[in-house]
């Protein structure tokens, strides 16, 4: 007994020795790319300098965070969110409108359509901090043009059986790539899907598209009835030679991902349809922050041009800036692809829906 | 004194987290938004393929993993040393077992890459072969192998508290051939004994949710997964959908514990009814068996080795056989941020199973003490449920001292939580079979009932409490949702920066981590094989 | 002198209870030894064992018990200064030999450790198993095994000692040479000893037949 109760003082007299730091910025970001990951390590480095302790909390999925905030159960100061996250939170009204409370928002490039995300209107609750562009990254020369028009991708795959795929929808790039063949599909009528799914005939519009997708997925990777999980599984895929094609959302991760080791070279990137489905992540304060007013500031330094124009780099993240003045860095291989919006907001759901009515 | 710890332990690391957990179910499930009825059941029903695939999982995995453990078990009683080739299996995380399987047989594993660089046969890799990166398939043979080594472990331990040798010596006497007996005689007592650890392995195979998310198949996803992928999603539909879920998981553990609890008897049924066959069969043979072993030791030292050039690598694309160039960056550049996350996994997993395993023994001291010697089902009650509802009904009930900066101390419980039923299902078959008698010897030597528990019990108890403590520090190492979510990001654990930084798909950094988080275990177990222990079984 | 009076033992079940064997008075003077005979579940274990001072949870005991003059029936099992030989457990398997020994004085006696140590290895020397010193338990033969296991109980200077089936492990002629051995052991000593069995062969001393819940008759006196 005298034992048992030792070992207990000493677990409590160890718990009680181990540090818990309160004032600090609460930063929950996806941890799956070591680039982010190191672009954060950067970061606090810096902060700190301004008295400010970053704490980069690693989440595998950001919706972990989205359900604990929603529970009311977070400690978040600040998270990393875009889409159907961003949806979630805003009607739970779990974020803080601060927007306007930022300064750098003026620096923010006015041609960037970030006041709407995945079509859901971003009424001052979410900063912007990079640019996604859809874009396919492909070995060498399996696609003859930069753009991909569905047919164009529909004959690759005969001639390819078993060695194209995509990621599996609900995966935002799975639905994305879903509204690239719809694009493509109504190259004519690109506006009708800016509008709410209900006050247009999605029925008619999106038959197209199922028909297609009949016909695709037998030549697919295990002939349709797997697809990979994630982007960055499809990355693996196709550095692994098991896929010809994968898909991105960062427009330089062609290079970026060549740098770092994770594709081998001479990989190219096209355009799925004639433009790029373009869209922003963000950065968001939840109501519930105990540190509102620094996790302003870290927002404040993100968007600056030391940090963005770092962010922007190639051999680093590569994720394009969200400033007006173009940092140097673009000229160093960072390039946008020709952008195009993203669907309204109503099209993501009714998508998903279909999609796993149909194949799943 | 043993009376009042075993209530604390009952109202602290069962009542209090079961009964909170199921109370959020409860409250979800008649909340008026996410209302469970008739119509979610069938709706979810409609979908059986899920349902039908968790059950076929939890059936077959830990059937094949415990029958594959009887058959390679002689090899133990042969060679004890051999228990040393599982620490390493023992230790490897599952998640990073089925990456390191993978990167040796999937399609474009190491296997077809040898063979392509003698043969050149397979410029490209081939479609969905040797194991293909997604299917039930691939998950089944993941179970059994990371399954075998944990059942492997359970028999060992009941191998020294049973008089084996001489069974088999009177039954070859009999004129059965030693697998015969081994089959007639010695399985069905292990079998017996192996319920518990079996109904670990049966929940465990029927709640996984990492290594689905990882190699299974993704449309036709199991129930757990599914479940999951639900909870995260946040419309009205699928909140209901995995709510509805968690209730229909309960039930399927329920049936299959019940019918695992009559598996030794059914096989004692089968095999002693069954003609005795005097031509054995070639697979039925030590050799075969010791083959086997082989190929396990080899397996466990293949998934290190490839782990750890993949976290060497620079770049390491198909088809090559080794990696470009190897060099220790990627080592040194995440060597500063190694030292927080490691020291909160060692201490957590330390402390967590010290406490797991105190816990098990007052419960089971208690046990003996009112000579109740049957198991506690409650206490594995905490396994099979669903972990999202599970930690959010923890939350929900302990949302006021969770915000007050006592994270480590709640992320502690959480993993005490997991460890207990553990090294409870461990312990227990030692422990209430411990003869009684040597603590009356010691006791008519003059020493009282607690001297003889501490010099006595104890010391011959060493061997399973130490499994036990190993098994709880292996459970503990591996928790991701409890951590993250309890210890609200103040707490990152290997596991926790594993999980994450594993989700960007990017294996070189992923196997880093997952060396690392095998490490620790993996010095427990070795520890833990170095204990002398005499065989009880002779001469009693 | 070891003295049981008034003894009745019964079996619970249902909270019913059934009398099992009661004995009027028994007594065993130093140096004597008295044998209890009878077919298993006569309840002549459960008598050792409720002597020794074990709880039995599943019978109902009455009885006065005295060890040389002195009431110890409410003691516990630590005080009670009895020592046993049952078929199994003699030996601690996790302590060597010597360790055995020396547990097995620890607890009572006064001596410094030297001294006991040496008490120890005169008696093993003595039987001339004096190599076994240092080895475990396991490795020892079953006859080897038994002497060790006596001499242990008897280093704990006993005042009474409760042999249950000790031989039975034992094969034929090996049995006997401890058995003659062990007795002579007893005898030198002058422990008050209760033997029970169910094999005449084992049998020593004043020879008593428990039947029908009593104690039938004296049958000899070897």
């Amino acid at each position: 007994m005298r034992f048992i109760t030792a070992i207990s003082l000493l677990l409590v007299s160890l718990c009680m020795a181990l540090p818990l730091k309160a004032e600090v910025v609460n930063f929950y970001a996806w941890g799956g790319s070591q680039e982010v990951n190191n672009y954060l390590r950067w970061a606090q480095k810096e902060l700190k300098a301004e008295g400010i302790q970053l704490r980069h909390n690693k989440v595998a999925d950001a919706s972990e965070v989205v359900k604990q905030l929603i529970e009311g159960q977070s400690n978040a100061d600040l998270i990393w969110i875009n889409g159907e996250n961003f949806h979630a939170l805003k009607k739970a009204g779990a974020l803080r409108s601060v927007v306007g409370e930022i300064k750098a928002i003026n620096q923010v490039n006015p041609e960037l359509n970030w006041q709407t995300d995945f079509g859901e209107s971003v009424n001052g609750l979410e900063v912007p901090w990079g640019v996604g562009q859809f874009n396919l990254i492909s070995r060498p020369g399996l696609f003859a043009q930069n753009t991909v028009s569905a047919e164009a991708l529909l004959n690759v795959a005969w001639d390819n059986k078993g060695r194209l795929s995509y990621p599996k929808p609900p995966d935002f790039h799975g639905t994305t790539f879903l509204k690239s063949l719809l694009l493509s599909l109504h190259s004519q009528q690109r506006e009708v899907f800016q509008q709410p799914r209900n006050s247009v005939a999605a029925k008619a519009l999106t038959e197209p598209l199922w028909n297609y997708l009949d016909k695709l997925h037998p030549l697919l990777w295990q002939q349709g009835e797997n697809f990979p999980s994630s982007a960055g599984e499809q990355i693996s895929y196709l550095a692994n030679g098991q896929l010809l094609m994968a898909v991105s959302f960062n427009p330089n991760d062609y290079k970026v991902l060549v740098n770092h080791g994770r594709l081998p070279g001479g990989v190219e990137r096209h355009t799925l349809s004639d433009k790029a489905i373009t869209n922003t992540h963000y950065l968001a304060v939840p109501i519930s922050s105990r540190n509102p007013e620094e996790a302003k500031a870290v927002i404040e330094f993100l968007l600056s041009e030391k940090a963005q124009q770092r962010k922007a780099d190639i051999n680093r993240w590569g994720d394009p800036s969200v400033l007006k003045n173009k940092p140097q860095s673009e000229g160093k291989g960072s390039s946008l692809l020709e952008p195009t919006n993203d669907f309204h907001a109503s099209w993501q759901d009714y998508l998903e829906r279909e999609w796993s009515a149909r194949y799943q | 004194m043993v009376r009042t710890l075993s209530i604390v332990v009952w109202l602290l690391l069962i009542i209090l987290p079961i009964g909170s957990g199921v109370l959020f179910l409860l409250l979800s499930s008649f909340h008026p938004q996410t209302v469970v009825n008739s119509a979610a059941l069938v709706n979810l029903l409609s979908e059986y393929e899920s349902i039908v695939g968790s059950f076929m999982l939890a059936v077959v995995a830990p059937l094949g993993a415990c029958y594959l453990a009887l058959w390679m078990a002689p090899g133990l009683l042969q060679r004890p040393r051999l228990q040393q080739l599982l620490s390493p299996l023992l230790s490897i995380p599952h998640v990073s077992f089925a990456v390191g399987l993978m990167l040796l047989m999937s399609p474009s594993g190491w296997l077809i890459r040898l063979v392509d660089s003698v043969s050149g046969l397979f410029p490209s890799p081939p479609a969905g072969w040797p194991l293909p990166e997604k299917s039930l398939v691939t998950v089944m043979v993941v179970l059994v192998l990371k399954e075998l080594p944990f059942l492997l472990l359970m028999i060992s331990a009941q191998l020294k508290q049973l008089p084996v040798s001489s069974w088999l010596t009177q039954a070859q006497s009999c004129g059965y051939s030693e697998r015969q007996a081994w089959w007639r005689i010695v399985a069905p007592e292990l079998l017996r004994r192996l319920t518990l650890p079996m109904a670990a392995v049966i929940i465990y195979s029927l709640s996984v949710v990492d290594i689905p998310l990882l190699v299974g198949s993704n449309t036709q996803a199991l129930l757990a997964q599914r479940v999951y992928e639900w909870t995260f999603q946040f419309s009205t539909d699928s909140q209901v959908k995995s709510i509805t879920g968690a209730w229909v998981l309960l039930a399927m553990a329920f049936v299959l514990l019940l019918i695992n609890t009559r598996h030794a008897a059914m096989y004692r049924c089968l095999v002693l009814c069954k003609k005795v066959n005097t031509r054995s069969a070639w697979w039925n043979s030590n050799k075969a068996s010791q083959y086997v072993w082989a190929l396990l030791g080899i397996l466990a030292l293949a998934i290190i080795v490839i782990l750890a050039l993949q976290s060497l690598a620079s770049h390491w694309f198909y088809p090559t056989l080794w990696p470009a160039s190897l060099s220790l960056e990627r080592w040194q550049t995440e060597g500063p941020y190694l030292a927080e996350p490691a020291s909160y996994s060692f201490w957590l997993a330390l402390t967590s199973a010290l406490f797991g395993t105190l816990a098990a023994i007052v419960l089971l001291q208690r046990q003996r003490q009112k000579a109740a010697n049957a198991f506690y089902w409650p206490v594995l009650i905490a396994l099979f449920i669903p972990q999202v509802p599970l930690i959010l009904g923890w939350q929900f009930v302990l949302r006021e001292p969770l915000s007050d900066g006592w994270q480590i101390g709640w992320v502690l419980w959480s993993h005490a939580v997991y460890t207990l039923p553990y090294s409870y299902l461990v312990l227990y078959g030692a422990y209430v079979r411990f003869d009684q008698q040597w603590l009356t010897r010691a006791q008519s030597l003059g020493y009282s009932a607690r001297e003889a528990w501490w010099r006595i019990m104890l010391p011959m108890l060493k061997q399973p409490i130490a499994v036990a403590f190993a098994v709880a520090f292996a459970v503990s190492i591996a928790q991701y949702l409890p951590t993250q979510w309890l210890g609200q990001g103040l707490t990152p654990t290997l596991t926790t920066e594993a999980v994450s930084v594993a989700s960007g798909g990017d294996w070189r950094i992923g196997s880093l981590y997952a060396l690392l988080q095998m490490l620790l275990p993996l010095v427990v177990f070795v520890a833990i094989g170095l204990i002398r222990t005499q065989s009880y079984a002779e001469h009693s | 002198m070891l003295n049981i009076r008034n003894l009745n033992i019964g079996t619970l079940s249902d909270s019913a209870m059934t009398p099992l064997l009661s004995v009027e008075e028994l007594t065993i003077n130093k140096g004597e030894i008295v044998t209890l005979m009878g077919p298993s579940g006569v309840g002549k274990s459960t008598l050792l064992r409720w002597v020794l001072g074990e709880s039995l949870p599943y019978f109902c005991i009455e009885g006065e018990l005295t060890l040389n003059g002195k009431n110890i029936g409410d003691l516990s099992i630590a005080k009670r200064q009895l020592g046993m030989m049952f078929q199994k457990g003699g030996l601690f398997p996790h302590l060597t030999v010597k360790e055995n020994c020396l547990f097995a004085q620890k607890a009572r006696s006064v001596l410094p450790v030297k001294q006991q140590k040496g008490k120890a290895s005169t008696m093993l020397k003595k039987l001339g198993l004096w190599e076994k010193w240092s080895v475990y338990p396991d490795s020892l033969s079953g006859g080897q095994y038994a002497r060790i296991a006596l001499i242990c109980s008897l280093l704990a200077e006993p005042q009474a000692m409760l042999l249950d089936e000790p031989f039975s492990a034992l094969d034929a002629n090996l049995r006997e040479e401890v058995r003659q051995w062990a007795f002579a052991q007893l005898q030198e000593k002058e422990i008050p000893t209760l033997l029970v069995t169910h094999d005449r062969a084992d049998a020593c001393g004043r020879i008593l037949k428990l039947e029908q819940g009593e104690i039938q008759q004296e049958v000899a006196n070897v």
